[in-house]
C-alpha cells in the first residue's frame, strides 16, 4: 500500500474517527481536571470526591430530560444542580475543617465521594440510563456530529473558564487567595467567599461534563469514580494545581487512550495510559510542572 | 484610635504576648520596639485576626475587633503590612493593586494615583510581583494598603534588608501617612528609622510591654536592642 492509497483507505477514517473521540474524551477529562485543580491551587485540598460531581451531573441531565424532553435544557440543569450540590458539601465541610491537614480532607472526601456513589444508585438504581444523542448524523473522516459538537464545547468552556480566571475580576480574586491567601484577606478579600465561588465553578464544570456525556457513553454509578482516575492522574503529571499542565496532559491522555483502543481492548488503554503517567512521575516526581 | 487593652494572644495553645496595652493615636507614628521573639509582631497579627486572642480588647475608633476575620480589617479602617509574604507573587504588580480596588469596589480612577505617587511600579505594572526587587516588593506591598486608605496602619519590619536609599524611602512615606491623619504602629528594629519616624515607643521583651517611652534615645534604644 502506497502513502496516498494508505490516506485514503478505510483504516485512515478509522484514525480520524477515532482521534476525534480522542478529542471528546480528553476535553471531558480536561473540564473535570480543571474543576480538580482549581480545588488543589486555590483551596490547597484534594478533592476526592470531585469525580462523583461527573456522575452527579449525568445523572441530573438524564433526570431532567425525563420532565424537560430538551437536553440541551437538562445540560444547564446538570451544571446548576452539581454546581449547587458541590458549592454547599464542600463550603460545609470548610467551615468545619478550615485548617484540617490535607491527609484528612482526602479522607473526608474519599468518604464523600462513596456516599455520593451509594446514594445515586439508591435512587435510580445500578442499570446504565442512556438517552439519544440530540445531533444525530455522521460525518467522513470524523464520525458523530454530537462528539464534535461535544468537544466543540468543551474547549469552548475551557477557554471561558480560562478567559474568566485571567481576565475578570473574580478570576483576579481567586487567583490572589491561591497566591496568598493571607495577604488577599488584608487587601478584604474574604477567603472563604472565593472557596465557594471555587467550589460551585469546579462542581459545575465536572457536572457540564458528565451531563455532555450521557448520550456517549450513559450514566451509571462508577462513572465518577472513571473519570476520577483519569482527572487525578492529569492534574499530578500536569504538576499540581497547574492549570495549563492539566489541560496538556488531558489531551494527551484522552488522544493516547483512544489511538491504542485501534489496537487493544480499551480497558488495556486506559492501563498502559495510566502506566505512562506514572512512568513520567516515576523519572520526574514534580510531573511535567517543569515544561510550562 | 487604636487601643489595646490587657490583650493576652498567641497560636493554638501557645500564649505569645502577655497583658499588652498600648494606644496609636490618629496622626502618630508609635513604634513597637523589641528583640527577635519579643512578641511584636504576634501583636500585629492578633490585632488583624492572624492570632488568637486569648483575652484582652483590641478597638479602633471605639469598635471591638476580637473575633472578627481578617477580610474585614480593611472596612474597620485598619491597614497592615506583613513582614514577609505580604504579596501574591503569582499575580502582576498591577493585579496586585486591583485586589484591594476589587475587593473594596473602590473606583479604579485611584490605580492612576497611586502610579503617580510610585512611578516604579507603573514602569513594571506588567511584571510578575514575585520577580520584583525587595524595595520595590515592600513599595507595591505599602501601595496596595494606601489604596484602602486606612485609618490605623501596622508596619511589621518593613526596611529589613533593604538598601537605604529604599529606607529613607519608606521612612518618608510612613511621616507623610501620619502628616495624613493616619495613625501608624511600627514594629521595627533599624535604630535609625525609629528615631526618624516614631513619636513615641513601646519598649516590648518576652511577650509584655516593659515601658513606654516619649523621648527616643538613640544609646537606649540600641542598649535595649542588644545592639
Amino acid at each position: 500500500m502506497n502513502w496516498r492509497s494508505f490516506w485514503e483507505s478505510e483504516l485512515m477514517e478509522y484514525v480520524t474517527v477515532q482521534l476525534t473521540y480522542g478529542l471528546v474524551v480528553g476535553t471531558t477529562i480536561a473540564l473535570t481536571a480543571l474543576g480538580l485543580t482549581l480545588i488543589f491551587g486555590v483551596m490547597h485540598i484534594v478533592n476526592l470526591s470531585h469525580g462523583e460531581f461527573f456522575m452527579i451531573g449525568a445523572y441530573c441531565a438524564w433526570a431532567a430530560d425525563q420532565v424537560l424532553h430538551n437536553f440541551w435544557g437538562s445540560v444547564l440543569v446538570a451544571a446548576v444542580g452539581s454546581a449547587l450540590l458541590g458549592g454547599l458539601l464542600i463550603m460545609a465541610f470548610q467551615r468545619r475543617l478550615a485548617d484540617a491537614g490535607p491527609l484528612r480532607w482526602a479522607l473526608l472526601t474519599l468518604g464523600l465521594g462513596y456516599v455520593l456513589r451509594e446514594v445515586v444508585q439508591l435512587i435510580f438504581g445500578t442499570d446504565f440510563k442512556l438517552i439519544d444523542a440530540p445531533l444525530k448524523g455522521t460525518l467522513p473522516w470524523i464520525g458523530g456530529i454530537y462528539r464534535l459538537v461535544v468537544a466543540g464545547l468543551s474547549v469552548a468552556l475551557i477557554v471561558f473558564a480560562m478567559w474568566f480566571l485571567n481576565r475578570t475580576r473574580y478570576g483576579v480574586l481567586i487567583r490572589a487567595v491561591a497566591g496568598n491567601r493571607e495577604a488577599t484577606a488584608i487587601a478584604g478579600v474574604s477567603p472563604l467567599a472565593v472557596y465557594g465561588w471555587v467550589s460551585v465553578i469546579s462542581a459545575g464544570l465536572a457536572g457540564v461534563a458528565g451531563a455532555l456525556m450521557l448520550p456517549v457513553t450513559s450514566a451509571y454509578p462508577s462513572m465518577g469514580l472513571e473519570i476520577m482516575v483519569a482527572a487525578f492522574a492529569v492534574v499530578v503529571v500536569g504538576g499540581m494545581g497547574n492549570i495549563r499542565g492539566a489541560l496538556v496532559a488531558s489531551l494527551v491522555a484522552g488522544e493516547l487512550e483512544a489511538l491504542l483502543t485501534l489496537v487493544l481492548q480499551p480497558n488495556l488503554a486506559i492501563l498502559l495510559v495510566m502506566t505512562l503517567f506514572m512512568a513520567v512521575l516515576v523519572v520526574r516526581r514534580e510531573g511535567t510542572l517543569w515544561l510550562w | 484610635m487604636l487601643e489595646l487593652v490587657g490583650l493576652n494572644a498567641g497560636y493554638g495553645a501557645i500564649q505569645i504576648v502577655w497583658d499588652v496595652s498600648l494606644t496609636v493615636r490618629p496622626g502618630e507614628v508609635v513604634a513597637l520596639v523589641g528583640r527577635n521573639g519579643a512578641g511584636k509582631s504576634t501583636t500585629l497579627k492578633a490585632i488583624v485576626g492572624l492570632a488568637q486572642v486569648f483575652s484582652g480588647s483590641i478597638r479602633v475608633g471605639g469598635r471591638s475587633l476580637v473575633g472578627r476575620p481578617t477580610a474585614l480589617m480593611a472596612s474597620y479602617g485598619i491597614g497592615y503590612v506583613p513582614q514577609e509574604r505580604e504579596l501574591c507573587a503569582n499575580l502582576s504588580v498591577e493585579e496586585n493593586l486591583l485586589v484591594p480596588i476589587y475587593a473594596r469596589r473602590l473606583p479604579r480612577k485611584r490605580l492612576g494615583a497611586i502610579y503617580e505617587r510610585f512611578s516604579r511600579l507603573k514602569e513594571r505594572r506588567n511584571q510578575k510581583a514575585g520577580s520584583l526587587s525587595g524595595g520595590e516588593r515592600k513599595l507595591l506591598a505599602f501601595a496596595r494598603i494606601l489604596l484602602l486608605d486606612p485609618a490605623v496602619l501596622l508596619v511589621d519590619e518593613p526596611v529589613e534588608g533593604l538598601m537605604p536609599a529604599v529606607v529613607a524611602e519608606v521612612g518618608g512615606l510612613i511621616r507623610q501617612l501620619c502628616a495624613g491623619g493616619t495613625g501608624v504602629l511600627l514594629v521595627e528594629q533599624d535604630v535609625g528609622l525609629i528615631r526618624r519616624t516614631a513619636d513615641r515607643a513601646y519598649l516590648m521583651s518576652r511577650g509584655r510591654i516593659e515601658a513606654s517611652v516619649r523621648e527616643i534615645g538613640q544609646r537606649e534604644l540600641a542598649q535595649f536592642l542588644g545592639i
